[in-house]
């Protein structure tokens, strides 16, 4: 019997990618909604617990985060700004504009608006912050609105 | 007999879809690896003193009784003194430290709190300390104690 041309070509197998492609590109939406840009200042540290502390559900607008981290090994504590190291004399300057530009002194008090949120390492020892601390009172900068960083505890007891 | 115009229009016009799957596959990969969820911290406001910085002769401008949290080193352990008792050695001290704020805050109800840490001591006994002033339901509290850079400078 004579076959017919189109039984001796392999048969092409039409895989539909319709689904698949739909499936990814929902994947890929939802990943660019959940990444949180705000998130970028955060340096994944150990923080300290804190029972009744503030949640941090409603961040400030005019908030810098400051991030102390701690080396065990060389026994020395960093500060991280905008994800760069930077020591006491940098973060001032980095700080200074933010601090004093436009709107963000009370005309009242002729103190800064800024919040400064320090996230320290458990084990660092409590001089950095102290000396962050003092960074920020400085008659230049003028920020009293030093905030502490702490891992939520509540409702773990 | 078909003409060459029927015959294009007849032919299938196939999309190659390989480099679109190859780029789709690359950013989900990439979204998947960057994702970091959202962790809530909770946060201890402070304010920094606003009258000129630090002063010096603050004692003589006090009349109130406070509450003074000493946290020292002994060694490698921080011990937790309160108006000049100790309260034992951290973390484990946070209870009676707790206790004996309440005492004091039943004694004047509008005592506020300074505390003294030692600059070596760890960040997370001082915010153990916080936390409880917290719980005590304390308003004011105040840090003070030796800024090392300052006293050089000074001296």
């Amino acid at each position: 019997m004579k076959m017919s041309k189109s039984d001796n070509e392999p048969e092409e197998l039409d895989v539909d990618m319709t689904p698949m492609i739909d499936v990814t590109f929902l994947l890929i939406v939802f990943f660019m909604i959940v990444i949180d840009l705000t998130q970028q200042d955060i340096v994944q540290l150990q923080l300290p617990k804190a029972e009744h502390g503030t949640p941090d559900k409603n961040p400030e607008k005019n908030r810098q985060t400051i991030n102390v981290t701690w080396d065990k090994v060389q026994r020395k504590s960093t500060i991280i700004w905008k994800r760069q190291e930077v020591d006491y004399t940098q973060l001032g300057k980095n700080l200074f504009p933010i601090a004093t530009g436009h709107g963000m002194i009370d005309p009242q008090t002729r103190f800064s608006k800024l919040f400064v949120l320090i996230r320290c390492d458990r084990d660092a020892p409590f001089k950095t912050v102290q000396e962050i601390m003092q960074v920020c009172a400085t008659p230049e900068l003028k920020i009293y609105k030093v905030m502490l960083a702490a891992r939520d505890a509540s409702g773990q007891k | 007999m078909a003409s060459s115009n029927d015959r294009a229009m007849k032919r299938e016009v196939k999309m190659e879809f390989t480099p679109m799957i190859d780029v789709v596959f690359l950013l989900l990969i990439f979204f998947m690896c960057t994702l970091k969820f959202k962790i809530l911290e909770s946060k201890i406001a402070t304010f920094l003193p606003t009258d000129k910085g630090l002063n010096k002769n603050f004692e003589e401008l006090e009349p109130v009784e406070k509450i003074r949290i000493q946290l020292s080193l002994r060694g490698e352990q921080c011990v937790c003194r309160i108006n000049g008792q100790s309260m034992g050695i951290m973390p484990g001290a946070t209870q009676a430290a707790y206790s004996k704020i309440m005492q004091l805050k039943a004694a004047s109800e509008k005592s506020p709190a300074e505390i003294s840490p030692d600059p070596r001591v760890q960040h997370k006994h001082v915010i153990d300390i916080l936390d409880e002033c917290m719980r005590a339901n304390l308003t004011e509290i105040t840090f003070t104690g030796a800024l090392p850079d300052l006293k050089t400078k000074k001296s």
